[in-house]
């Protein structure tokens, strides 16, 4: 880039022209862009994660450790969500339709069934389909937690990722 | 507007009102993405292994620690080892009750960080919770329990303590 050197251009009349701006700001425009495009990028998946979870008020955390795709359960006062689709409620904070094992159907069945979907996509099992990214209110009890938590075991998540707001 | 580098060609176009777009445009970006306020805490539920073998820790430098969080904050830890006799393990139990009706973070913080100490490649942790402790203090005991916070020559230090958690509901 050259810098400070101003370039003259001529007119037809012959009139020497000045540049409107003495740099040549190609380069910098093509930094500008790559950093926008990176920075949008990274913007788009942080919104993305949490669309679920918009009636959610998460606990804080002092965890550093950032936000990953992977599938979704979100467990609200009120509903419950699997990738953002409401699949059950909840009665002040209690599941409601909890079977003989005290596990909740139709989690297993939504979990089962993006199971299946996903793998149809996937040829290769990915690390992140077996881990659940684990929305929940911070007022919910724990006898809450762990019906959705087992149920998601016996679909076959053991491993989660607990959602929760930097301090 | 040319593109790419590499060119001495001044551009034709007047780029400096697409400069003060783009700048701005950075400048809401990089405000969204360091004020980034979500973050995740690893964590696993107990599985039965086949064989019916346990995780307990074997190695003489490793314990399972266990945790049993109760609503009002009150903490009771101990230490596994399956090599090890209760004996020599029981120094390392605890009773923390809880301070001003919530969990005592500190003294937890400080006795998990003895037990690190005396066995440095631990990493598990078993958090056993009961039915009425709510989702925000399972959290915090999981912050107590996963690293130091303490400061070496006024630098603030976060070294690892037991990343593993594992959460579990009381037997009943």
């Amino acid at each position: 880039m050259t810098l400070g050197a101003k370039k003259k251009k001529f007119r037809l009349s012959g009139e020497p022209e000045v540049s409107p701006t003495g740099f040549n700001l190609t380069a910098l425009m093509d930094i500008l862009s790559n950093i926008i495009f990176f920075l949008m990028a990274s913007f788009g998946a942080q919104t993305l994660e949490l669309d679920s979870a918009k009636k959610v008020d998460l606990p804080k955390s002092t965890s550093e450790l950032s936000l990953k795709m992977s599938l979704s359960v979100a467990v609200g006062l009120e509903q419950i969500f699997v990738e953002d689709e409401p699949i059950g409620t909840l009665n002040e904070g209690k599941l409601v339709g909890l079977d003989d094992n005290r596990l909740y159907p139709p989690l297993e069945k939504a979990l089962r069934r993006v199971r299946t979907q996903r793998l149809a996509q996937n040829e290769m099992k990915k690390e992140e389909d077996e881990i659940i990214l684990f929305i929940a209110d911070k007022r919910l009890k724990f006898s809450t937690i762990d019906r959705v938590m087992k149920t998601c075991a016996k679909a076959g998540f053991t491993k989660f990722r607990y959602t929760v707001s930097k301090e | 507007m040319s593109g790419g580098g590499g060119n001495d060609e001044s551009s034709d176009f007047d780029l400096t009102a697409l400069m003060d777009i783009l700048s701005n445009i950075i400048f809401f970006l990089m405000a969204s993405f360091g004020a980034a306020v979500v973050a995740v805490v690893p964590a696993s539920v107990p599985t039965i292994s086949e064989g019916g073998e346990n995780d307990t820790a074997r190695e003489e430098d490793k314990v399972t620690v266990t945790m049993k969080l109760e609503a009002d904050g009150a903490v009771s830890i101990s230490a596994a080892n399956q090599d090890m006799l209760p004996e020599e393990l029981a120094p390392y139990s605890k009773e923390i009750p809880s301070k001003d009706g919530t969990l005592d973070v500190r003294a937890v913080n400080d006795h998990l960080w003895s037990i690190k100490d005396e066995f440095r490649k631990s990493k598990d942790i078993m958090i056993v919770c009961a039915d009425d402790v709510t989702y925000e203090l399972l959290i915090e005991a999981m912050d107590a329990s996963r690293e130091r916070r303490m400061e070496v020559e006024g630098e603030s230090v976060y070294p690892s303590m037991f990343p593993a958690a594992v959460v579990s509901s009381m037997a009943k």
